[in-house]
């Protein structure tokens, strides 16, 4: 590149994203921007503005990243457990409250059937027996339910229920 | 022959070195949190967001720290880490129909603002300020890979090659995203060409 062409072209991207970063080995782009007015102008420009924007940005971070702190080794260990280390961890978490949990409800159940077997007293068989007996004599002076009833329980159609309720009426 | 065993000796050294660094979380995050931040909330423009993924950065770090081959920096790697986040949390955006505005969405041009420089004249701060505020305006209308290369070039200051690490990019490529970057910079501030 001879003297007239540094000075008539101006510098191409390359060259001005060198010398913004601070770069100093194109000897062509520094003798240029010695006698461009122009490329001087806007390399001061661009540059004084990037680096402004670098340390006030940089302060900023400064100040915001103290909330960044470091993570505790339990959670760094948690955290990169491998996937099926985890999922192992996890099944075995649930197997546990499983097992747990029925094994307290077997216990509950066989504590109430326990209770349940243990507890009718005489009074209580005598009182049951005389309320069956009563359902017994009800049922028995009344035919017609009877038949009604049995009609229902087979299943069968509406007609027989209707007629059923026919022969209680009469 | 020599040259080589001497790169390798260099370069074992060095990730031993850097693992060492690595093991102690208290003091990688001590060190590196703030770059890190600035660097995923230029990404995201999203300060709480950004924060939780500087997070998840390092915990990825901690948990794949003997895959570090050291051909790299620490700084290096980790921003590869966080921009790989960023990518991934990106891809999940763009499949949901519902897109929340987000509450704590941060506008970059007002980092720009935040704090006094205590070394210049209260004019000279408003105009640093508002040079700051233009550039961030700037890169906010750029593509996330130029945004990335630019970011990357003049706040992190890394060379080509780190950056083409860091975007896991061939350098050629990382040279196009940040030239455009810096003609659309040119450009919008009132550039020759």
């Amino acid at each position: 590149m001879n003297a007239q062409q540094i000075t008539s072209q101006h510098l191409t991207d390359e060259q001005f994203a060198s010398l913004v970063a601070g770069g100093r080995r194109d000897e062509d782009a520094c003798q240029h921007v010695e006698g461009c007015e122009i490329c001087r102008r806007e390399l001061d420009a661009v540059g004084v503005a990037v680096n402004d924007l670098s340390s006030f940005s940089l302060r900023w971070a400064e100040q915001r990243a103290a909330r960044i702190q470091a993570p505790s080794l339990w959670a760094l260990n948690w955290k990169t457990l491998p996937g099926w280390g985890a999922t192992m961890a996890a099944v075995l978490i649930f197997g546990v409250a499983l097992g747990t949990h029925i094994e307290t409800s077997n216990q509950t159940v066989a504590v109430q059937t326990t209770h349940t077997m243990a507890a009718p007293t005489a009074d209580e068989l005598a009182q049951d027996n005389r309320l069956m007996r009563s359902i017994d004599d009800e049922i028995n002076e009344q035919p017609g339910v009877q038949m009604a009833v049995s009609a229902l329980d087979d299943g069968s159609s509406r007609t027989v229920r209707h007629h059923s309720l026919h022969e209680v009426s009469n | 022959m020599h040259m080589a065993m001497a790169t390798d000796i260099l370069r074992l050294t060095s990730r031993e070195r850097a693992l060492t660094e690595l093991d102690d979380i208290e003091d990688l995050v001590q060190t590196h949190r703030a770059r890190l931040l600035r660097f995923v909330t230029f990404s995201l423009g999203d300060e709480d967001l950004a924060a939780s993924i500087v997070q998840d950065c390092f915990v990825k770090a901690w948990a794949n720290r003997h895959n570090f081959r050291g051909d790299c920096s620490v700084q290096t790697w980790l921003h590869s880490i966080a921009l790989n986040l960023v990518r991934d949390y990106q891809r999940t955006q763009k499949f949901r129909f519902w897109k929340q505005v987000r509450k704590t969405a941060t506008d970059v041009t007002e980092i720009a603002g935040m704090l006094p420089s205590a070394a210049s004249s209260p004019e000279e701060q408003l105009l640093a300020r508002e040079r700051a505020r233009e550039v961030a305006r700037i890169l906010e209308t750029l593509s996330l890979n130029q945004r990335t290369a630019f970011v990357l070039r003049f706040q992190e200051e890394m060379d080509l090659g780190d950056i083409a690490k860091t975007m896991g990019m061939p350098i050629n490529t990382v040279k196009t995203h940040l030239h455009r970057a810096v003609r659309t910079v040119r450009t919008r501030m009132g550039g020759q060409r």
